[in-house]
């Protein structure tokens, strides 16, 4: 395979905590590959670091080591407007896109605006452009002289595309882009993404809680835990084998569209709570949930590769099946909680 | 008259009224006075009511009514330098307090610590006694005593909204900084101040005449209410009328620009939070006033 377009290496970014001064470890090493027009899933629960890790890639967090290369080109290291020009290319979509477009501003003088930071200085060519962005997001051309406030979430979420794609990037950061919308919109929205990809060759990386907008849309997909990646692979192996138990139990929760399936379906409850980022378990992250813990899961676990592209960070990559184990048959009952 | 109503919609035809006849009288005063208001004539002194002096002379034989009219201006014309100086200066300070954060955020917040823990016009005070009494050092005493407020108020504005995204979305864009504070953050900042500025202008009013009433503001023989009050007080058992009369037209300024202050910020945030922080505001004042 190729060079990828945007890799980030051992990337960590930490807060201080104001009161204790303790470092609050949000991203804690985490090694990511995006290539070019493929749009890369990364999920996991709330407050596992996936936002952190999406606000440090294009510049909203200042990371603590680590490496972002773009095109070659070390991102963390490039200042001016050097810099400035190449964090550029790559764009950020909140998730609350009404509050990331300006109350005070239409949305055309939102797009002309991006358009004029990004160095565009002919008016006329400024509103053609407006143009053609808004019908690459397919918003007809007469909205530009709504106000947000004017328009459905959707249609928001579809300028804030379209103010993205004024900066001419070559990678999308798409932070629960859909996690806001009506569950009715919420297709539309990644078909837009799927589309972008095909005509323009965006890249994307898709952060989210809900595993069923990543399989839909991702070739391949990271899970995130406590600021460091579990799991990685393609759609097909991650949600067709997954390897680590996490994901296994992160898969479980999801509900299948054939009846048969769902009722067969076994959820996996985790107990407990994702424990404090300032002070992570050692060795494996997961292990003071995970039901099937050894003693050998104090050390930290190595990245067992179970092909070419997919890898699971743990002891016992690939060996336990947690949807099979009965919950009588478990030497740690108490752990695990299997309905059926 | 479209421009007209909607002004008249928020404030209302009585403050309106209150506050544009006061500024009408500071802007047109030279023309409308009916004697210059420092010349004196003896001959004339402790007149009472009548038809040459609608509101009697003082002791030196100055029409009253010019000398009122002449105290408008000077009072309306210190209220809006302070305000202007005050606004500007504290909008820059906690602009860049509330962008950049940190230590600048810091040292900026610290300073108006130290203007808050001190009240305003001690502060006036304590300049205008290092810099000697006049009408510019009271104006330039005050500006800097009203800096901590508009400051504190812009930095907390500005802070918020740089945290939200379509600030940070400006920033992925890669806008300058300058871009983001003058086209995005100030306007958000300059509606909450002139809100705030409009309600401040009578608590402003009020300190001019305290200081005058000192003798640490404007000398004679310009002429203002404060130091009218003063210049009148040993007369004050056979002419009450001396004292009397600037002392209202001060009232009806400060009562004029206080509910003009009140309703743009009912107008601009009609929700019930607004009635809250509008009677914390007023507690304020009162602290204020009694200080």
């Amino acid at each position: 395979m190729s060079k990828p377009l945007l890799s980030i290496v051992d990337l960590k970014t930490h807060f201080r905590d104001s009161r204790t001064g303790a470092d609050i470890r949000a991203c804690d090493g985490v090694t990511l590959d995006i290539n070019a027009g493929e749009i890369v899933g990364l999920v996991g629960e709330s407050g596992c670091g996936k936002s952190t890790l999406g606000r440090t890639i294009v510049g909203l967090e200042r990371a603590r080591s680590g490496q972002i290369r773009f095109r070659g080109e070390e991102v963390l290291a490039l200042r001016g407007s050097r810099g400035a020009a190449t964090r550029r290319k790559i764009q950020y979509i909140f998730q609350d896109p009404l509050s990331s477009l300006s109350p005070r501003q239409t949305i055309g003088e939102a797009i002309d605006e991006a358009l004029v930071i990004n160095g565009e200085g002919n008016r006329s060519a400024r509103r053609a452009r407006i143009a053609e962005l808004l019908e690459a997001v397919s918003l007809p051309a007469q909205l530009t002289d709504r106000y947000p406030r004017e328009m459905s979430g959707g249609q928001r979420q579809r300028v804030c595309i379209a103010r993205a794609l004024a900066a001419d990037p070559d990678v999308l950061v798409c932070d629960e882009p859909v996690s806001s919308l009506d569950v009715s919109i919420r297709a539309q929205i990644m078909n837009l993404f799927l589309k972008l990809r095909d005509d323009l060759g965006m890249a994307c990386l898709l952060i989210a809680h809900d595993l069923a907008i990543v399989r839909l849309a991702a070739q391949r997909v990271y899970v995130m835990y406590l600021g460091k990646i579990m799991e990685q692979g393609t759609s097909a192996e991650l949600y067709g084998h997954p390897a680590h138990p996490y994901t296994q139990a992160l898969l479980s929760a999801v509900p299948l569209t054939n009846p048969v399936q769902e009722l067969a379906r076994r959820r996996i409850l985790l107990s407990g709570d994702v424990p404090s980022p300032m002070n992570p378990p050692s060795g494996c992250r997961f292990r003071s949930r995970c039901p099937v813990a050894q003693p050998l899961c104090e050390t930290f676990p190595p990245a067992a590769a179970l092909s070419a592209s997919h890898v699971a960070h743990c002891h016992f990559a690939g060996e336990c099946d947690l949807a099979s184990i009965k919950a009588n048959a478990f030497s740690a009952p108490h752990l695990v909680h299997v309905q059926g | 008259m479209k421009w007209f109503n909607a002004p008249i919609r928020i404030v209302g035809w009585p403050t309106l009224l209150l506050v544009l006849s006061f500024a009408f009288v500071a802007i047109f005063g030279s023309v409308v006075s009916p004697y210059d208001p420092a010349a004196q004539n003896l001959m004339q002194a402790m007149q009472p009511f009548s038809p040459e002096h609608w509101l009697g002379t003082d002791n030196l034989g100055r029409d009253t009514l010019s000398r009122l009219i002449a105290g408008a201006q000077t009072t309306l014309i210190g209220v809006t330098s302070i305000l202007l100086l005050a606004g500007t200066v504290g909008m820059i300070l906690g602009t860049l307090a509330g962008y950049f954060g940190g230590w600048l955020d810091e040292i900026v917040m610290r300073l108006c610590d130290f203007g808050f823990s001190v009240p305003s016009l001690f502060v006036a005070l304590a300049i205008v006694g290092v810099f000697g009494p006049s009408y510019g050092n009271m104006i330039l005493a005050l500006a800097i005593a009203w800096v901590p407020i508009y400051a504190r108020l812009t930095r907390g504005v500005v802070a918020a909204a740089a945290s939200q995204p379509y600030i940070e979305s400006l920033r992925v864009l890669g806008a300058s900084p300058a871009r983001i504070i003058f086209r995005h953050l100030i306007p958000v900042a300059l509606g909450q101040v002139l809100v705030y500025a409009s309600a401040d202008a009578g608590l402003l009013a009020l300190a001019i005449a305290n200081l005058s009433f000192l003798g640490l503001g404007v000398q004679p023989p310009q002429a203002e209410w404060g130091q009218m009050l003063v210049s009148a007080m040993p007369y004050i058992q056979e002419a009450p009328r001396l004292v009397i009369l600037p002392g209202l037209a001060l009232t009806i300024l400060v009562v004029g620009f206080n509910l003009l202050g009140e309703r743009i910020a009912l107008a601009k945030n009609p929700r019930p939070m607004a009635r809250r922080k509008l009677s914390l505001r007023r507690a304020i004042f009162k602290q204020e006033m009694s200080a």
